[in-house]
This record gives C-alpha cells, sequence and structure tokens, in this order.
C-alpha cells in the first residue's frame, strides 16, 4: 500500500495532482510523520539534482515552524478595499449637459402649461345656504360626507367652514 | 502559463484562503511544500545551515503574519520568495551591524577568538552531508536505466511537464508517470541511509 502512497506524493512535488487531491495528499503527509519524512528525501533529492549540494532543511523543520505557528494569534483576513472606481470624465459631463437640458425642458414645460392642482373650496351648506356658482354640489358632498371633521364636532353655526383639498377632475 | 502552474496557483489560493479564514493548519501544509525551496534560496544569502534554517522559520512566521494583507495579486510563491529574500537580507545586516559592535567591543578585551559571531558559520559538517547527499543521487542517476534516467533529468533539469515528457520521449503519460516515480525510488534507497542518521 505505500507504494501508491509514494507515488501520489511523487506526483505531488511535480504538481500533477488536481487541487483537491493535492490539499488531501498534504493533509495526509501532514498528519503521518512517515509521508513527512518520504516528501522531505523526494525534495531533498530533487533539490540536489537541481542545484547540486545544498544542505536541506532538518527533517523537522516543518514541525518547528508549526510549533512557533501554534504560537501566532488566529489571523483574520481584513476586508479588502474597493479599487478606486476610474472616472469617465467625458461620460460624466454629457451627463451633466443631458440631465441640465432635462430640467431646463420640465421648467419651460411647467411654465407653459398652467395645469396645476387646484386648491378648491368645500362649502359647509349647513352653515352657508347654497353653492357658489361653479361647485359641484356632488363633489362637495362627497368631500363633506367623507370628512369625519365636520360630522364629530358639534355645529358652530357662527363660524363659516371650508377647506382646502386637491382633487383630480371627475 | 502551464498547467502545472495553474494547478500549484489552485492549490496556494485554496490554502491562502483557508488561513485567511483562521485555518493555521492549512499554513502547515504550505510549510511543506515550500520548505526546500525557500532553504535553497536563503542560502544562497546565509551559507550557514543552522542560520538559514532560522532565517526560514522567520520567513515563514512574517508570512504568516502578513497574509492576512495578502490580496492575491501575485502567485504565493512569489510573494514568499520576496519576504524570504527581504529577511535574509535584513538578517544579514543586522549581523554585519552587530559584528561591527563587537569588534569594537573585543578589541579592547582581545578576545576575538571568543566571539562567537566573528567565526566563519560554514559548519564542515553540513558540506559533508551536502556533497554526500549529492553525490549519492548523482550517482543513482548514473545507475538507473535509460528511459528513467532520461524523464527524471526531463523533470528536474529541464522543468517539463509530463505531457512534454511524453511527447519528448513518445511514450504516454502513464509511462512517465511510473519512470519518474522509480527513478526516485531509487534515489531514495540510497538516500534513507544518509538522512536518517
Amino acid at each position: 500500500m505505500q507504494e501508491p502512497t509514494n507515488q501520489k506524493i511523487s506526483l505531488l512535488l511535480d504538481d500533477q495532482l488536481d487541487s483537491r487531491e493535492a490539499i488531501a495528499m498534504l493533509e495526509r503527509i501532514a498528519d503521518d510523520p512517515a509521508l513527512q519524512a518520504q516528501l522531505w528525501r523526494y525534495q531533498t533529492a530533487s533539490a540536489a539534482i537541481k542545484h547540486g549540494a545544498f544542505a536541506p532543511p532538518a527533517a523537522d523543520f516543518s514541525r518547528k515552524v508549526s510549533q512557533r505557528l501554534a504560537q501566532e494569534p488566529f489571523i483574520v483576513s481584513r476586508p479588502q478595499p474597493r479599487p478606486a472606481a476610474s472616472v469617465n470624465w467625458q461620460k460624466a459631463g454629457l451627463a451633466l449637459v443631458a440631465s441640465g437640458l432635462l430640467a431646463a425642458m420640465w421648467l419651460n414645460s411647467q411654465n407653459n402649461n398652467p395645469r396645476q392642482a387646484t386648491p378648491t373650496l368645500v362649502y359647509n351648506l349647513s352653515s352657508q345656504g347654497s353653492l357658489p356658482a361653479g361647485v359641484n354640489p356632488r363633489l362637495n358632498e362627497y368631500l363633506l360626507a367623507h370628512d369625519s371633521f365636520v360630522f364629530n364636532r358639534p355645529p358652530q353655526p357662527a363660524a363659516s367652514y371650508g377647506r382646502t383639498v386637491h382633487y383630480r377632475q371627475e | 502559463m502551464n498547467e502545472q502552474t495553474e494547478v500549484t496557483g489552485d492549490v496556494d489560493q485554496e490554502l491562502v484562503q483557508r488561513v485567511q479564514r483562521g485555518d493555521k493548519r492549512a499554513f502547515d501544509l504550505l510549510v511543506l511544500k515550500y520548505q526546500h525551496k525557500i532553504i535553497h534560496l536563503v542560502n544562497r544569502y546565509i551559507k550557514d545551515a543552522a542560520e538559514a534554517e532560522d532565517v526560514a522559520q522567520d520567513t515563514f512566521i512574517k508570512a504568516y503574519r502578513a497574509l492576512a494583507d495578502f490580496r492575491g495579486e501575485s502567485a504565493f510563491y512569489t510573494w514568499l520568495y520576496r519576504i524570504a529574500i527581504n529577511t535574509a537580507k535584513n538578517y544579514l545586516l543586522t549581523r554585519a551591524r552587530r559584528n561591527y559592535d563587537l569588534e569594537v567591543e573585543v578589541q579592547d578585551a582581545e578576545q576575538v577568538e571568543n566571539a562567537p559571531q566573528l567565526k566563519d558559520y560554514d559548519t564542515p559538517d553540513g558540506h559533508l552531508l551536502s556533497e554526500e547527499i549529492y553525490a549519492a543521487v548523482q550517482d543513482t542517476i548514473e545507475s538507473l536505466p535509460d528511459e528513467m534516467r532520461v524523464a527524471i533529468m526531463l523533470r528536474e533539469y529541464e522543468g517539463l511537464s509530463y505531457e512534454e515528457i511524453a511527447t519528448a520521449m513518445d511514450c504516454p503519460i502513464g509511462t512517465v508517470r511510473s519512470r519518474i516515480f522509480r527513478a526516485r525510488e531509487a534515489i531514495d534507497e540510497k538516500l534513507k541511509p544518509l538522512l536518517n542518521e
């Protein structure tokens, strides 16, 4: 069973395992001192072929680093600052001009078209005998009927009552 | 960019992200993967094996501390190499400064011979071992059958991928895999007695 494992270590060394397999293999090695020694010897041989004579790290090098690492606090990645958005000044200028133009057109149309929400007087017939000309009686009734304020209060004969509302034409 | 580089990048990226999420163990895996490369790099600056190892350890610890700010703009190993070079250079600067201070002090006391900082650190033992390792590897390679020797040399010396070796040797990729592995096993047999002392 050792040979397939060693072969996998050999493949790991040459980046021939896919990332999932490679990480799984590294985890196995980290858990097993015998596999660590195997990897270390393969790495030493590989370095000797590539670079000639050189002093390999101690066999327990990774363990020593791991021990030092145990004394380090856990790190938490800091949120990365957003990359500065590049401003396309030409587009921004065009957008500004276009919005100014639209605003001017809108203002102009408002001046030429006097259609506005007209404030309307609602007449209280109990205090005022008849409606003035031009007031729609049905609408006036409707508005009065739906104004609880008018009906809940005791009649005040002396005070003529009116209120201002907005409405749309029927 | 070849497939191997991509796989390495994926593995490193995955491990780095795990460390950044608070998984210290993932960093141990990166240490396992890069220990020899970092030691070799540091050795170019610092000849003494023990010192080089300390600096390599410091490199990994510094990398761990800085990993929160690592954004993957460069490959992890490129970033790690940069840390290793800076750590080695800083170490040499500090040592040179310390040696200078010490030299001034010991000149008065006439204790130059006893000052360890002024001795040559390149230990004969370390040299001997590395020479022995190199000789054992070379001897084994020379004694390998041709197809195994060529496969391992193309891989290690030339840095060819398995696909490229298969093309060069006109054989299936599985055969390349097997030849390289068997060559490594043969070298390993020779190294075991040397390295397990």
